[in-house]
């Protein structure tokens, strides 16, 4: 039996057998089911288009084949195989996919809904087992284990990312990074790296007590490395000679080992120039392999910058022009003159021979990347150089140049098809492919509806409806939201608002049935009806909105 | 003499862009002002060193054996203080300043500081953070270091807050404006540390949700002995485990046993924050027991009450001039208190502990000529050579003496007069601060300023939406010592959370 | 109002007070008094005497009868039975007035129960600084020996914080120490900006705190009117009167012009809208009490002929990008632009340990631009006149109150030595300054024999 058939079995199996069962029997189906087979691979040509094979490497029109994931040419004059799908890209141009270096997401703690973007003190208490005393230091969370927040990965898709890399968000020592593919599959199928590198951010606080401050953070984290040294000492010690007290177990220190010997890079995340150039002083203190997320101010003193002679991982989140807000005299020189010259950051960087790969960090949606790298481009960033930083240089970085980067046979099949230049004000994304799987990027529309309020839904699997209570509170932009489904409730990873249309992401680990759901409604007044899929495949909506959110008394007054 | 020359010489080629090095190696008037001094640090570049800089015909306050010389010459070389006196020769290609009717002192040292930290100057939480460092977190773009330079201070020794009974570890720095963190450093300063003792360890004056052990006197004593003896714990269990032969398992390592062992070795000096003469009692008694040195008591208001106890044991008092009743263990504090620890012997500073008051230590050290009547070189070696002595950078600073760091100030009349200002600050034979380039500078930078907001403001209009946040102009963490009466922040004042 | 009793110690002549009713001169048989326990006529000869209100005169005689000065000049007769204290080559100058502090409401900033200066609410317009004034408190003699004879006392709080207090620096309690109440009416204009460091007051919050706090002023303000009519309408037909209020009653005089309004404003906004909210409402008798911000806006201040208390001269100043001398220059600016101003110390009040510090803020104005006899000016004459005492304090006039000092040289020179002080026609006594008494114990302690604890 086939791949294929074996799937559509599988699918027809769910379609036949759905009704016939009860909710929680279909909960207890789901769980007992095989896990879904990788996506469906195949063969695939984009013919027509604009490809830009490499940071200056472009071929005016051309063939992309991708097999089973893999590309298997790039060129002009290249005839689509008689197995492929045919995709005609005529006027758009294909890129390699984008790759972000260093994002980050919230712990997801246990006993926490995930995807909640809130700074919770929750996030950052310490995690049962035989850890660090001090809950700021965290380095044996391992981000392989979770992948890329799904409503994340969206956003990320849409600006064209193939493959990031991620890090938990909280604490000192923070653990280490995964990079990822972001097909949305199960984190085993999109895991490209599982342990990167550990992350530190200095300056990060305990939730309470020790250390409060910036001078406390940089002590602990010294410290912190010089006991991970010691850990593996005294375990040696207590191996040797086991006739005395054991040394109490630390993972946090276990973890720390190989990249307190320098065996295991250490990304520093930093806010300012202080910042960066103070993390580059510990590395070198510590003789560890560090890599350096900068601030965008590295152009002040370039100089100590380059000496630092480290990876640079650059945010590009220029500032927005400051503000008087009716007192003209607060706004200082430094942060006028900062807002001229951020956009000349990476040019500056760029001559000073300093290599860095840029991250979408710190900016409010990932699709402003390609905004924010023509502005540093018209102020004098070699084109070649800006895709370079988001393709090339992290796939180096990230110990992935075979695999990624650029749009050679034999690579992975990520790739971003867009309408015109790929760094311009208003990029047009159409599609991205991550390992031979196309994602259209759907256009996003100016809000048209506010949907909060509680809205009761029926979902549609099959020819059975389930009943479902959705909650969503705020205003468009600022959504949150919890779905109730047969008595768990699971708290939104987000909620975005295109037009009429509102698109809601969940894991369905509360519910049973592990892995990314979407769901989009159509709203006209009180009523909705669209559609959703998860793990076990897609399904239909309607729903009423029952209450609205109560008006708050400000809004009453004239 | 010919070392000199070759000096000379290199440093014609070194100046380059400088034009006042001639080929010809004529002696040059003082240059045209540096335009090129900014109002942010890292815009700010580093003065030019020339090979030598022959100040003329000035009152000259050494600080040190020559005592006060009247139309005296101050020459330097490369950096450095080669002669002091009257009718020096110009070497060849020297930058030579008239500056008759001015009076030149060495550069004033301010032994108590908190400017030029990244983030809060208390790690308030333990009782000991002996561990963490100012060295860490040291902010090369803090303006209060130009304001300082301009009131002719050259070095300041930057200390972590008093909220515990042992802080943080301090730095001692040079107020080299433009220079990265790092290259603020004063090399070859004592290494430090930060006591305190009284109300701030234990937590009287502001609101803890959590006490904290100690809440007395008499339990600083004991959580600083319990600190030690641990510390001592750990040495020998180290030892033990590195001994011949053993397969004992060493500790685990501490960063701040480990700073307390180099306390107790005298690796570390203390500078301890204190007040009343029983707690400086106390300390006195400990550091007999451990062995450990006392720098100096930092604040020492009632340090005129055991003068000789200080003084038989050489232990320095960095005080205020007047400050006072801003909290009970100040009550007793007298503006007299310099006089009468200079009269027994204590090397004694007059320290700011704020940044506004570091502009004119000058004219704090003229108190201890108006309470107590001190000879006004003496006054004034209050904040040059005494607080050099207790930062362990006598030997570089402090006083105008041949072989010393060329750290002096050009100031426009007697420097203890409230009507003086200094008109050039220099470090390292560099003029950091010239007011007339400061002048000369200002139309510029205002005219920039506000050409850049004019487009911000063209710019903010363009996008309908707006900025996202509004900038906020001052780092809300920054401790504004002009906001605040106590000397020392106490770690977390939050006064939101006082309780009415 | 002030009921005079005067008694006679023991072994001491009895003499009236010059000017009966102005002050209670009260002496205990057994207590050390302070204050010499008579008023007496003093002759101080030989020295150069800075009436500030004209230039110096050299060899000239100051002449006191009880509190006031009775004449000076070259030709004064010294009268039959005067003390002549010889002052040749000493300097006489009028005692500082300290034209904004918090100076006998506090003793110890961080003990609770010693601090007076601030009460809660927005609106307490009927409160009076004099009535908390410490006599005794232990920060007014060295303050009196740095020369400062008298000082402006605020109260701080809320919108309106009620009324100050002009204080002379020696007496018995504060009913004799006090020179004027009420002297103004002080008003806290509403900041949008954040208190200090530690405040973590969000933008949109302390805009709206400040909104609600010029609703407040307006409406309370609005009301006092109301109240006001109605009291008039009373006064024909009793019956119909209001129910007494308070505060309301506290600013019938400012609504009159009876009683000056004094504005703190501390940043050029705040200035600004403070400046238009004078002209809108028509407060003719109005003090500005700011930060070095108002010497931007010195041009409109001198237009609109508002007198300024510049609150303190030694101040950081807020902004990184401002000249390291803004604070320092600001009072040279005010003074070119033509603005009458008052030098403070300390800043919004506070600080009033170190009154003693006035003259020296007043020399660093001096130092960066302001001239030297302006200087003086703005701690004593100025002082004087922009509170109202213009006739009793701030000069050395005949008439005036006897209240100076005795320098060997400069008094804005922190070297020079005040040599005694004299408040209404008394010797200040140092044996009652703490510090003073501190100092002599401990500068006489024995020295060590040997080295032994």
């Amino acid at each position: 039996m086939t791949r294929l058939v074996r799937r559509n079995l599988y699918i027809l199996g769910l379609a036949v057998g759905l009704p016939l069962v009860s909710g929680l029997v279909l909960k207890e189906r789901l769980l007992a089911a095989p896990p879904p087979p990788p996506g469906p691979l195949g063969v695939h040509a984009l013919t027509g288009a604009r490809i830009v094979a490499a940071p200056g490497r472009v071929i005016e029109s051309g063939t992309v084949v991708i097999r089973d994931g893999i590309l298997e040419a790039v060129g002009a004059g290249i005839e689509p195989p008689a197995d492929a799908r045919v995709w005609e890209l005529e006027g758009l141009t294909v890129y390699p996919g984008l790759i972000d270096p260093y994002t980050v997401r919230p712990w997801p703690a246990a006993g926490k809904a995930a995807g909640g973007e809130d700074d919770n003190p929750a996030d950052r208490a310490p995690d049962p087992g035989a850890g660090h005393p001090n809950p700021a230091v965290r380095p044996e969370r391992e981000m392989a284990g979770w992948g890329a927040d799904s409503a994340a990965a969206g956003r990320l898709r849409e600006a064209g990312y193939t493959t990031v890399a991620v890090a938990p968000r909280e604490g000192l020592l923070r653990g280490s990074s995964a990079v990822v593919n972001l097909g949305g599959g199960p984190v085993r199928d999109e895991l490209l790296v599982a342990r990167l590198a550990q992350n530190v951010t200095l300056g990060a606080t305990a939730p309470e007590g020790y250390p409060q401050s910036l001078m406390g953070s940089v002590a602990l984290a010294r410290e912190s490395f010089d006991q991970a040294r010691w850990y593996a000492q005294a375990s040696e010690a207590y191996r040797r000679d086991p006739a005395q007290r054991r040394p109490p177990h630390d993972a946090s220190l276990e973890a720390l080992g190989a990249a307190a010997a320098g065996r295991e890079p250490v990304v520093f995340e930093t806010e300012d120039l202080l910042g960066t150039l103070r993390a580059g002083r510990l590395a070198a203190e510590l003789g560890l392999d560090a890599w350096l997320v900068g601030s965008g101010e590295e152009y002040q003193r370039l100089e100590q910058v380059a000496a630092l002679d480290r990876p640079l991982v650059l945010p590009v989140a220029f500032p927005e022009p400051p503000e008087a807000a009716g007192d003209e005299l607060s706004v200082e020189l430094e942060a006028l003159r900062h807002w001229k010259r951020a956009p000349g950051n990476p040019a500056a960087l760029a001559a000073a021979g300093v290599a860095f790969a840029v991250t979408a960090l710190r900016l409010d949606q990932p699709k402003e990347l390609h905004g924010r790298l023509a502005l540093a481009i018209a102020e004098g960033l070699a084109p070649e150089t800006a895709l370079a930083a988001v393709t090339t240089e992290p796939a180096r970085l990230l110990g992935l140049a075979d695999r990624l980067g650029t749009l050679e046979p034999g690579k992975i099949a990520n790739l971003v098809v867009v309408e015109g230049e790929l760094f311009t004000a208003e990029t047009a994304v159409r599609e991205v492919w991550i390992d031979g799987q196309r994602f259209e990027i759907k256009e996003r529309k100016p809000p048209e509806v506010e949907p909060a309020g509680e809205w009761d839904l029926r979902i549609e699997v099959g020819g059975e409806t389930h009943s479902a209570q959705l909650a969503l509170a705020g205003k468009v932009p600022d959504l949150t939201g919890t779905l109730e489904f047969q008595g768990s409730s699971v708290v939104l990873q987000s909620v975005d608002v295109s037009g009429k249309s509102v698109e809601v992401a969940f894991d369905g680990a509360g519910f049973g049935m592990p892995g990314a759901f979407t769901m989009t409604l159509e709203i006209e007044g009180d009523s909705a009806r669209g559609s959703g899929t998860g793990p076990p495949g897609p399904f239909s909506v309607k729903g009423t909105r029952v209450s609205s959110p109560p008006t708050t008394p400000e809004e009453v007054r004239p | 003499m010919t070392r000199d020359s070759l000096v000379a010489l290199a440093a014609c080629f070194a100046l380059g862009a400088a034009p006042s090095a001639t080929a010809q190696g004529d002696p040059v008037a003082d240059p045209a002002v540096d335009p090129k001094v900014d109002a942010v640090a890292w815009a700010s570049p580093i003065p030019d060193q020339p090979a030598a800089v022959l100040v003329r015909g000035a009152t000259i306050w050494t600080s040190g054996p020559q005592g006060r010389l009247e139309q005296a010459d101050l020459l330097v070389r490369s950096g450095k203080i080669a002669a002091v006196g009257p009718d020096l020769a110009a070497p060849p290609g020297a930058v030579v300043i008239d500056a008759a009717g001015k009076h030149v002192t060495a550069g004033l040292i301010d032994a108590h500081s908190h400017i030029a930290v990244d983030g809060s100057v208390n790690e308030g939480t333990d009782i000991v953070t002996a561990e963490v460092r100012i060295a860490d977190v040291l902010d090369s773009g803090d303006a209060d270091i130009y304001r300082e330079l301009a009131g002719g201070l050259t070095a300041a020794n930057v200390l972590h807050g008093s909220a515990n009974a042992i802080g943080g570890q301090n730095a001692v720095i040079k107020l080299r404006w433009g220079a990265p963190p790092e290259d603020l450093l004063f090399e070859g300063a004592r290494p430090g540390v930060k006591f305190a003792l009284g109300e701030n360890p234990k937590q009287s004056n502001w609101q803890v949700q959590d006490r904290r052990y100690p809440q007395t006197r008499m339990g600083v004593e004991q959580a600083i002995v319990d600190h030690f003896e641990d510390a001592y714990a750990y040495r020998r269990n180290r030892q033990q485990a590195a001994s011949p032969g053993s397969s004992a398992i060493p500790p685990r390592p501490s960063l701040r046993l480990e700073a307390l062992l180099e306390i107790l070795d005298g690796d570390r000096r203390v500078h301890s924050h204190a007040y009343r003469a029983d707690e400086m009692l106390m300390l006195l008694g400990l550091s007999e027991r451990y062995g450990f040195t006392i720098d100096a008591f930092q604040h020492a208001l009632e340090a005129y009450k055991i003068a000789d106890e200080l003084a038989a044991r050489g232990v320095g008092a960095s005080t205020f001039s007047d400050w006072w009743a801003y909290k009970f263990e100040v009550v007793d504090a007298i503006p007299h208190n310099g006089a009468i620890l200079l009269e027994r012997g204590v090397v004694t500073s007059f320290n700011s502990d704020s940044g506004e008051l570091a502009r004119r230590l000058n004219t704090e050290a003229a108190k201890a000529v108006r309470y107590g009547g001190v000879e006004e070189e003496e006054a004034l070696k209050l904040v040059t050579l005494n607080p050099a002595i207790q930062l362990g950078v006598g030997d570089r600073a402090g006083s105008l003496e041949p072989g010393k760091d060329a750290d002096f100030v050009i100031w426009n009349g007697h420097p203890l007069s409230t009507y003086s200002l200094a008109e050039q600050t220099w470090i390292d034979g560099r003029r950091y601060f010239d007011r007339e380039a400061d002048l000369a500078r200002r139309s510029e930078l205002a005219a920039e300023r506000e050409a850049l907001l004019a487009e911000a403001a063209g710019e903010a209009e363009e996008d309908p939406q707006g900025p996202k946040e509004s900038d906020d102009p001052q780092d809300p963490d920054a401790p504004d010592e002009s906001q605040d009466p106590a000397p020392d922040p106490p770690p977390s004042p939050a006064p939101t959370e006082v309780t009415p | 109002m002030t009921r005079t009793r005067a008694f006679t110690a023991p072994g001491r002549p009895f003499v009236a007070p010059a000017l009966a009713g102005a002050v209670a001169v009260l002496s205990f048989a057994g207590l050390a008094a302070p204050p010499a326990a008579r008023a007496e006529t003093l002759a101080f000869v030989g020295g150069t005497v800075h009436p500030v209100s004209g230039p110096p005169l050299a060899g000239a005689t100051l002449l006191v009868e009880g509190e006031r000065i009775a004449a000076v000049g070259s030709g004064v007769v010294v009268p039959e039975g005067a003390r002549v204290i010889d002052v040749a080559g000493k300097h006489l100058y009028p005692g500082f007035l300290h034209p904004q502090t918090d100076l006998g409401l506090v003793e110890v900033s961080s003990v609770r129960g010693t601090v007076d200066t601030t009460e809660i609410g927005q609106v307490n317009p009927n409160l009076r600084a004099e009535v908390a004034f410490n006599a005794d408190s232990f920060r007014l003699p060295p303050a009196a020996a740095g020369g400062v004879v008298a000082a402006h006392v605020v109260p701080r709080g809320g919108v309106l914080s009620g009324t100050s207090a002009v204080m002379r620096l020696q007496g018995w309690n504060w009913r004799d120490m006090t020179i004027a109440a009420p002297v103004g009416m002080h008003l806290w204009w509403p900041r949008a900006s954040r208190a200090g460091w530690w405040d973590r007051t969000t933008p949109e919050e302390l805009e709206k705190r400040r909104k609600e706090e010029l609703e407040v002023l307006d409406e309370t303000l609005e009301r006092a009117r109301a109240y006001g009519r109605a009291l008039a309408a009373a006064a024909a037909q009793p019956a119909r009167g209001p129910a007494p209020d308070p505060r309301l009653d506290a600013l019938q005089p400012v609504l009159a012009g009876e009683v000056p309004l004094f504005v703190h404003a501390d940043t050029l906004p705040q200035i600004e809208a403070a400046l238009d909210w004078l002209a809108e409402k028509g407060f003719e008798r109005a003090v500005l009490v700011a930060g070095y911000d108002v010497a931007r806006a010195a041009e409109r201040v001198a237009a609109a002929g508002v007198p300024v208390i510049l609150d303190t001269v030694h101040r950081v100043p807020s902004r990184a990008w401002e000249p390291y001398d803004s604070a320092y220059t600001a009072a040279a600016r005010l003074h070119e632009a033509g603005v009458r101003f008052a030098i403070a110390a300390g800043g919004a009040g506070a600080d009033s340990e170190n009154a003693r510090n006035l003259p020296f803020e007043a020399a660093t104005a001096a130092a960066f631009g302001l001239p030297r006899e302006i200087a003086l000016e703005a701690i004593t004459l100025r002082s004087a006149e922009i509170l109202g005492v213009g006739d009793r304090l701030g000069s050395l006039e005949p008439g005036k109150e006897a209240s100076f000092f005795v320098a060997d040289g400069d008094p804005l020179e922190i070297r020079t030595a005040i040599e005694s002080v004299w408040i209404a026609g008394r010797e200040v006594d140092r044996s009652e300054d703490r510090q003073w008494r501190l100092y002599r114990r401990y500068a006489e302690r024995p020295l060590p024999a040997a080295e032994g604890e």
